[in-house]
């Protein structure tokens, strides 16, 4: 599976390089002076975002951020996905993606999850999904997923931002994970399996950098709340996360 | 032979640049430059022969040094004068470490002395010197700037002043120079990487809660609800009106910063002509004077029919002529808000060195109207089919047939006449419909009698008479008389969240140069595709504004096309050569921009 999941980067990132290169080159070659490169637009850029690094109130925390380098079409992501609650790792996740713009407002996305497990052996997922922003500006991420011998799985997150003043934003954000299959060791269960609900009060110190407070909810649902409770463990949690936002 | 302009040696009619010189020829002491003054005001350049150096310079607007990129070490940049009928030769040597160029803005020149790099030359590389000369043919307020990266940012730009060579029709006697611009104490390329990364970066006036509490309260949640959903379900932020605000920008008259306080001195009863340039990069000026009208005499350097108004948008590359006539021993306001009223730029014009007048507040913050998203009230007409969305526009009043459309935006016959603007469909090419394109007006308005956004009915708010282009009107007959044989419809097009900017949606680098028969005449139609109001501007020829009258349509070099909204120009396709056809605001350049080839 691993070896699908590299094939498939490579791929994309080859695609990735190929279309920026053929952008680059002028179109009109005949043209006696320099193409016009010095009109001051760069070709690539390079951004790190990181958009929750938080402490919570159970021990745990999360950083879920992202590296993107491209051009205004093709972009490859690296995102780091890690998420700790009750003195266990909830998600450990390395993902790198081909990012292609499709239209005004979304992107595709195609690359490879890897999840990085301590207890049991890591796991590789093909991901295939799109991130944008759907009517009355709610910012979304679906992504399906596909890994070891037949499994599937989905998530869904979505967030908004409500400006409350130019610089207090209230942010509600919402991430379900769904299931193809029922998966014990991991406590996944098939179908809607967890939900996550949070709210951050979040303060702009600069537009690159805002601290926040809020509250995060994460419940599991059907069989993986039936493996919580066989196990002993909570279903549902509700606690207090500090932290901030940022991206240069 | 660069020689410096002495205003004391002519007799009545004075041209000078501001306190500094003015009350050194009048023999008044002179006011100590405050801590905020930059440099030195920009000298007078006359004669044939001018030598600039482009290089860099320390200055310090807010309080902190930075590195501004100048000519001959003024920012601006000398005033340059010249006289109709001479030839000028300009040996520019540039001392940066990369690549320079100064492109003279609205004067017809042969194209290989326009100063486009990748157009009219390579550029001036660093060290090098490259000798400018062509003839003038025309008189008037003009500007130069760099055509070079982001080096206008950061404070290459001058005036240009042109002597007629038949006597003035307007009469005045003192004459000042007020160049309105935008610095910032970042570099251009990281103000440009912010928008990049996040568009509403440098806006710090978004609608709110509290706002929508309010409206909630007034109209109910109903009423609401339907007034907002346009604009949210377009995901469009409805006080997106600047990219780049106040924030980090520090607006500057002459190179004085609100503060410093750039004066002019006048004796009451005297006819004062001003010269407004906008040498801005990113901002669009509100311009009135409290208690002053101003008689409007030229626009983009040429004479106009005079119109008397308190108040005119000057939009990035525009030029404005005005008279006034200040009375009585007493001080008045300069004032030039930008558009976005996040700031201002603040000059005084005074009978006594020592006497400033109040700074009037900042007007209200404007916000997006349907007509601005291209959804005017107008009934859209048929649809053609699935890719092309058409809508009459409204200039014409013939109900004939409307003119045939072919590939490219081009249309032929049963053109309206010269004067009266388009009557073609509006029709989006495919090349619209990606990623690089947010919005496509669905029935834009007709933009001529349209003051812009912010502006709308400051007569009713403010009992301000309002310049529109629909107020210009040629001084004297139009050259070039002919109907337009064909006609091109451009669409100026953007993705505000990607911070990409196109015409057609096409890159500049993805497109076929627009090529143009020598000899010809025909009519550019911009149809703005974007939320954002676009100053455009046509390199190496006049575009003839279709402001009614076919026999007197005013020349401009730039125009501003309202945002969601349509505008008609006529070209007279005489000089050979490429050229440039783009947006003038800066960070919008890089996608907004096409070459214009006569063939």
């Amino acid at each position: 599976m691993f070896k699908a999941g590299t094939l498939i980067t490579v791929i994309s990132l080859t695609l990735a390089v190929h279309t920026s290169h053929a952008q680059m080159l002028p179109q009109h070659q005949h043209h006696s002076y320099q193409p016009l490169s010095d009109t001051g637009e760069k070709e690539t850029m390079a951004e790190v975002s990181l958009d929750y690094v938080e402490l919570r109130g159970n021990d745990g925390g999360e950083i879920e951020g992202d590296f993107s380098y491209g051009d205004d079409q093709n972009k490859f992501v690296a995102e780091v996905d890690y998420e700790r609650g009750g003195g266990e790792t909830e998600k450990n996740e390395l993902w790198a993606l081909y990012s292609r713009a499709i239209s005004a407002k979304w992107n595709f996305l195609l690359g490879i999850r890897h999840d990085f497990q301590l207890e049991t052996t890591s796991r590789n997922w093909i991901a295939v999904g799109v991130t944008g922003e759907t009517p009355y500006s709610f910012e979304m991420d679906a992504v399906f997923f596909y890994g070891k011998s037949g499994s599937t799985a989905f998530r869904l997150e979505g967030e908004y931002e409500l400006k409350l003043t130019q610089k207090w934003i209230l942010a509600p954000r919402i991430e379900l994970n769904f299931f193809g299959q029922n998966d014990e060791t991991q406590g996944s269960g098939s179908g809607l399996s967890e939900l996550e609900i949070g709210l951050r009060l979040m303060y702009e110190i600069t537009k690159k950098f805002s601290p926040y407070i809020g509250v995060h909810y994460e419940r599991e649902i059907g069989n993986a709340a039936d493996f919580a409770r066989e196990e002993g463990e909570d279903v549902d949690s509700t606690v207090w996360v500090l932290g901030f936002r940022a991206w240069f | 032979m660069t020689e410096s302009f002495r205003s004391g040696a002519i007799s009545r009619r004075t041209f000078v640049t501001g306190v500094g010189a003015g009350a050194a020829l009048l023999g008044l002491p002179q006011r100590p430059l405050s801590a905020s003054s930059a440099v030195s005001p920009a000298e007078v350049l006359s004669g044939h022969q001018f030598n600039l150096s482009i290089g860099y310079r320390r200055v310090n607007f807010t309080g902190s040094e930075r590195q501004a990129v100048t000519v001959n070490g003024s920012l601006p940049g000398p005033i340059l004068r010249w006289r109709e009928g001479d030839t000028v030769t300009l040996n520019v040597r540039n001392q940066l470490a990369r690549a320079s160029s100064l492109h003279w803005h609205g004067i017809r020149v042969p194209s290989d002395m326009d100063g486009v790099p990748g157009l009219s030359f390579s550029g001036i590389e660093p060290g090098q010197t490259f000798r400018y000369r062509f003839p003038i043919r025309q008189s008037g307020t003009y500007w130069y700037h760099s055509q070079s990266g982001f080096q206008e940012q950061q404070g290459l730009y001058g005036a240009i002043v042109i002597d007629p060579a038949s006597p003035e029709p307007f009469a005045s006697d003192r004459d000042y120079v007020v160049v309105l611009s935008d610095w910032s104490n970042e570099p251009p390329q990281a103000i440009y990487t912010n928008l990049k990364k996040d568009p509403h970066y440098y806006n710090r006036q978004q609608r709110t809660a509290a706002d929508l509490w309010r409206e909630v309260r007034a109209n109910g949640v109903a009423r609401t609800w339907r007034d907002r959903h346009p604009r949210n379900w377009a995901q469009v932020s409805d006080r997106d009106i600047a990219h780049v605000t106040g924030e980090t920008y520090t607006y500057l008259i002459n190179g004085q910063t609100p503060d410093a306080n750039w004066s002019a001195l006048f004796k009451p009863g005297e006819k004062i002509r001003l010269r407004f340039i906008n040498a801005a990069s990113m901002t669009l000026f509100d311009l009135h004077i409290p208690a002053l009208k101003m008689r409007v005499i030229a626009a983009d350097g040429q004479n106009i029919e005079p119109v008397s108004v308190d108040e005119f948008r000057i939009g990035t590359g525009e030029t404005y002529d005005v008279i006034v006539e200040p009375k009585g021993d007493r001080a008045y306001t300069l004032f030039a808000q930008t558009m976005d009223r996040s700031g201002y730029a603040r000059g005084t014009l005074t009978a006594d060195v020592n006497l400033s007048a109040q700074i009037p507040p900042m007007d209200h913050r404007p916000m997006f109207t349907p007509q601005d998203l291209g959804l005017t009230e107008r009934p859209t007409a048929t649809t053609a089919d699935n890719k092309y969305k058409t809508a009459k526009v409204g200039h014409s009043d013939t109900e004939s047939d409307p003119p045939t459309a072919v590939a490219g935006g081009w249309y032929y016959g049963n053109l309206a006449a010269a004067g009266l603007g388009s009557n073609a469909p509006i029709a989006h090419q495919p090349s619209e419909f990606g990623y690089s394109v947010d919005s496509r007006a669905a029935s834009p308005a007709n933009g001529l009698t349209d003051p812009g956004i912010g502006m709308r009915n400051h007569m009713r708010r403010y009992n301000r008479r309002v310049l529109t282009y629909a107020d210009l009107r040629k001084l004297k007959p139009s050259r070039d008389r002919r109907q337009p044989e064909r006609e091109l419809q451009l669409h100026l097009t953007g993705n505000i969240d990607r911070y990409m900017w196109s015409i057609n949606g096409e890159k500049p680098r993805n497109a076929d140069p627009l090529l143009l028969r020598h000899g010809e005449r025909l009519r550019i139609t911009l149809v703005n595709d974007t939320t954002f109001v676009q100053p455009i501007h046509l390199h190496g020829l006049w575009s003839e504004l279709e402001t009614g009258d076919g026999q007197h349509l005013p020349n401009k070099h730039t125009i501003l096309v309202q945002a969601g909204s349509t505008i008609s120009y006529l070209v007279s396709a005489d000089t050979y050569g490429r050229w440039a056809l783009q947006c003038q605001m800066l960070y919008q350049r890089p996608g907004m921009f096409r070459e214009v080839r006569i063939v």
